[in-house]
């Protein structure tokens, strides 16, 4: 099978599989794959998907995620797995788990927030939904929806 | 991070056995039937934002418990002027005080404070997400008028979107069963869905007084904030309408009360003042009694 094949190319690394569809560029820039020291990096978008019809697939050749990493993953596309690959086979497998609540990972969108206004209040969000994820800043009882999580990310990353 | 200590940070966390033991504290503070906490201890007012009524009362409740009182009033007489963080300001009164009560500007600065404090904190309003000490104030008002606070018809005047007397007193109703809660305000200041989405019973919105039901027992008011308005034209279109003259406070039913955090701008006239529905004086007052019952209560729980 094609999907196989390109699994296999990859000798060390991670597969990013069962993400939404459209969603892997985005996951690309959040991790800033782009800088992963000249690693073989692909990109599947739109590929077939006996579960939802079509999903994206990122795989990186030498090169694992930090449990942070794993974070934003999940809360971009929460039904995304992670494959660990060794010499060419898949060594693990993994669902990414969004955790009840999230720290750090998330900037809050309200500038009056404490987690805005003095540099060792870290964020902290409580995952009040899972689908369509929905959190709840545990200090100001702001909500961010899923639509404003990228950009929420992408500002504590800046 | 330090260990987190009791304090009172939300009116969410406040059950009702508890507002019920406060309340009761407060009765006897009213009386002058309650024994002096036994040792000398400390309590540190932290006023990161300006405030002269919430201040004075919690000041003057402290005194009444023979604490020692140490002030910091907002950020300009402050170290944080000087560039040091509220986290830092916040360990220091920490550490010699035995109950920090804090006022800020920021959303969330008294739950953060009572993560870094080891203190029991009380949020005395923060940014514009809550304060639970002014509920229980309201609440206190509203079950001595009555003699119960439970199955009470509310109606709330209010920039509902932007107040944190609000919010708290939303949130608190929840230990209360009300039997109808009406909101009245421009469609631009109704809550927020963060804040009705908590709430364990319904609330029905309108624009205009005209939504004050008829049966209404308590209507509390709070003025609408003229900074919050894109401009001046808009908000001297709508002030006019949430003005509450003594023709609105004569078709209230005979037992009603109204209710106002303070202070007033226009939202209450002043005729209505000398009536007997006016309660907002004795609530500024009850300010004193509820303020001792938590401090006193927080103290007595620490070792
Ligand atoms: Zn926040």
């Amino acid at each position: 099978m094609e999907k196989d094949l390109l699994i296999n190319r990859i000798k060390s690394g991670t597969v990013i599989d069962h993400i939404a569809a459209g969603k892997a560029t985005l996951i690309y820039s959040l991790l800033s794959l782009e800088k992963s020291g000249g690693s073989k990096l692909a990109i599947l978008i739109n590929t077939d998907s006996n579960r939802t019809g079509s999903k994206d697939i990122i795989k990186i050749d030498n090169r694992w995620l930090t449990p942070e990493e794993l974070y934003y993953v999940a809360l971009i596309s929460p039904d995304a797995t992670v494959n660990i690959i060794k010499s060419y086979k898949v060594t693990e497998k993994k669902k990414v788990v969004l955790p009840e609540v999230i720290e750090k990972v998330v900037r809050c969108q309200n500038g009056r927030c404490i987690t805005n206004n003095d540099p060792e209040a870290h964020t902290k969000f409580r995952v009040i939904s899972k689908d369509p994820i929905k959190l709840v800043c545990a200090y100001c009882n702001i909500t961010i929806d899923a639509n404003q999580i990228p950009s929420s990310i992408a500002a504590t990353r800046s | 991070m330090g260990v987190i200590v009791a304090g009172v940070i939300s009116a969410l966390e406040l059950d009702r056995a508890m507002v019920d033991k406060l309340f009761s504290l407060s009765d006897k503070f009213k009386r002058g039937a309650v024994k002096p906490l036994d040792r000398s201890l400390s309590v540190a007012l932290a006023f990161f934002e300006p405030s002269t009524r919430t201040f004075s009362s919690f000041e003057m409740a402290a005194m009444k418990l023979g604490l020692s009182v140490t002030s910091m009033r907002s950020d300009k007489d402050s170290s944080m002027a000087k560039g040091e963080t509220f986290a830092d300001t916040v360990r220091m009164l920490s550490g010699y005080a035995d109950l920090v009560v804090i006022r800020s500007r920021f959303d969330g600065s008294a739950r953060f404070a009572s993560e870094i404090s080891g203190k029991a904190i009380i949020n005395a309003g923060d940014g514009q997400n809550e304060h639970p000490t002014q509920s229980l104030i309201d609440m206190y008002t509203i079950r001595e008028h009555f003699g119960k606070a439970d199955n009470l018809t509310y109606a709330i005047v209010a920039d509902l979107r932007h107040s944190r007397a609000t919010n708290s007193l939303l949130y608190m109703l929840n230990n209360f069963r009300p039997k109808a809660v009406h909101i009245i305000s421009p469609r631009q200041l109704k809550p927020l869905e963060q804040v009705t989405s908590r709430l364990k019973y319904e609330c029905e919105w309108s624009e205009s007084l005209a939504g004050v039901p008829g049966d209404v027992d308590v209507l509390y008011v709070n003025r609408l904030q003229k900074e919050r308005f894109q401009d001046e034209m808009e908000y001297n279109s709508v002030k006019g309408s949430y003005h509450i003259d003594i023709g609105v406070a004569e078709r209230m039913p005979d037992d009603s009360i109204i209710l106002d955090p303070l202070p007033r701008v226009d939202e209450l006239d002043r005729a209505i003042d000398g009536t007997d529905k006016a309660k907002y004086f004795v609530q500024a007052a009850n300010g004193v009694p509820i303020r001792q019952a938590i401090m006193y209560d927080l103290l007595s729980k620490r070792r």
